[in-house]
C-alpha cells in the first residue's frame, strides 16, 4: 500500500505533468483563435470513447481479478459489489446511489465472505 | 460583469456540487491511502484533474511505470483541448492575464452548462455566467480534496477505499454506455486489460485504454456505413 515503485521526486514530476497538460489543453483554444471546426474529426471521435474504454480497462480486471488472477465470481466481495454497483448505475443513474450501495454490498460481502 | 449572471451561474450549478463535492472526498482521500503525501495530493487537487488524479491513484497501486501514468493523464485530459476549442470562442480576451484563470478552471461541468446557455442566448454576460459557475466547481472540489486529505488519513487501510475508486469508475462508465460503439469500446477496454494483467507496467491497462478507443471508432464506423 505504498508507491515504493515511484519515489517522491519522480511523483511530484507525474503531478507537475498532469497539472501543465490539463492546463495546456485548456488554454490551447483560447491561443491558438481557433473554433471546434479546427478540431480534426477524428480526434472529435475518438474522444467520445475515451471515458467508456478508460473506465472499463480500470474496473474490469479490479472487479474480476481484483488480485491479479481471476477468482471465482461466487464469493468475491468485489465481484458481488462490482456487479450491484453497476446495476444501480444503470438503474438509478446516481453517484450517491451507487458509491453508497456499493461500498455497503463490499463492506457486507467482505464480513460474509471473511 | 453582470452580477446576474454570475449569480446565474452559480445558481444553475449549485445541484451539481452535491455530487463533486464527495467525488473530490473521495479523491483526495483515496490519494493520501494510496501513499501519496498531502503536499502532494494538494498539487495535484490544485491541477484540477479529478479523473486523472484517480486513475493516477490506481496506476501507482498497482505499481504501473510512470510513462503509463503519463500516457493515461494524455488521454484522460486530452477531453480539454475540446472543450477549450467549443468554448474559447465565446469567452476569449484579448487580455492574457483574463485567459489564464479563464481557462484554468475549465472544467466538465462548467462546460456543459456554459455551452447549452451560450447557444441561442446573446442577452447573457458569457464570462460572467461562466466564471460563477466554473469557480462554484473549483471551489467546491479543492474544499472536498482538503476534506479527503484529512479524512483519509484518519482511515485505516482495511477499511476498502482502495475499492470506492473503483466504484467511483463503474458510477462514471455505465452512464457513457448509449450506444453499440461505446459498448463495444468498454467491452474491448475491459478485455483487453483483463488479458493484458500479466503484462509489465501496467501496459494492459494502457493496451484496454487505446484499444477500447480504436475499437469503438471502427465499430462506429462500421455501423455508420
Amino acid at each position: 500500500m505504498s508507491v515504493s515503485a515511484v519515489d517522491s521526486a519522480v511523483l511530484w514530476l507525474v503531478i507537475g505533468y498532469i497539472g501543465l497538460h490539463a492546463f495546456a489543453s485548456r488554454l490551447s483554444f483560447f491561443v491558438v483563435l481557433g473554433s471546434i471546426d479546427d478540431v480534426p474529426s477524428w480526434f472529435e471521435s475518438a474522444l467520445r470513447f475515451v471515458p467508456p474504454a478508460v473506465f472499463a480497462a480500470f474496473v474490469v480486471p479490479a472487479v474480476v481479478a481484483p488480485a491479479g488472477t481471476v477468482v471465482s465470481p461466487i464469493g468475491s466481495p468485489h465481484f458481488i459489489a462490482g456487479v450491484v454497483a453497476g446495476l444501480i448505475a444503470w438503474r438509478t443513474g446516481s453517484l450517491h446511489g451507487t458509491i453508497i450501495g456499493g461500498m455497503v454490498v463490499f463492506g457486507l460481502a467482505r464480513l460474509v465472505v471473511g | 460583469m453582470a452580477t446576474a449572471d454570475v449569480v446565474a451561474g452559480v445558481r444553475d450549478t449549485a445541484p451539481l456540487l452535491l455530487g463533486i463535492f464527495p467525488f473530490g472526498v473521495i479523491a483526495g482521500a483515496a490519494s493520501i491511502n494510496a501513499g501519496i503525501s498531502p503536499p502532494a495530493v494538494l498539487g495535484l487537487s490544485i491541477a484540477f484533474a479529478g479523473a486523472a488524479q484517480l486513475a493516477l491513484v490506481e496506476l501507482l497501486r498497482e505499481e504501473a511505470s510512470v510513462l503509463v501514468m503519463l500516457a493515461a493523464a494524455t488521454i484522460i485530459n486530452a477531453r480539454f483541448s475540446l472543450y477549450s476549442a467549443s468554448i474559447a470562442p465565446y469567452l476569449r480576451s484579448g487580455r492574457r492575464a483574463i485567459n489564464l484563470p479563464v481557462a484554468y478552471v475549465l472544467n466538465d461541468h462548467s462546460y456543459a452548462l456554459s455551452v447549452v446557455k451560450f447557444e441561442g442566448d446573446a442577452a447573457t454576460d458569457r464570462l460572467g455566467y461562466y466564471s460563477g459557475s466554473a469557480l462554484a466547481v473549483w471551489v467546491t472540489w479543492q474544499v472536498g480534496e482538503i476534506v479527503g486529505i484529512v479524512l483519509g488519513q484518519r482511515v485505516p487501510p482495511a477499511f476498502g477505499l482502495d475499492f470506492i475508486v473503483t466504484i467511483v469508475f463503474i458510477a462514471l462508465l455505465v452512464p457513457t454506455l448509449e450506444d453499440t460503439a461505446t459498448v463495444a469500446a468498454a467491452v474491448a477496454g475491459g478485455g483487453i486489460a483483463l488479458l493484458g494483467m500479466g503484462l509489465p507496467f501496467q501496459l494492459g491497462l494502457l493496451g484496454g485504454a487505446v484499444g477500447g478507443i480504436l475499437v469503438g471508432l471502427l465499430v462506429e464506423t462500421g455501423v455508420g456505413r
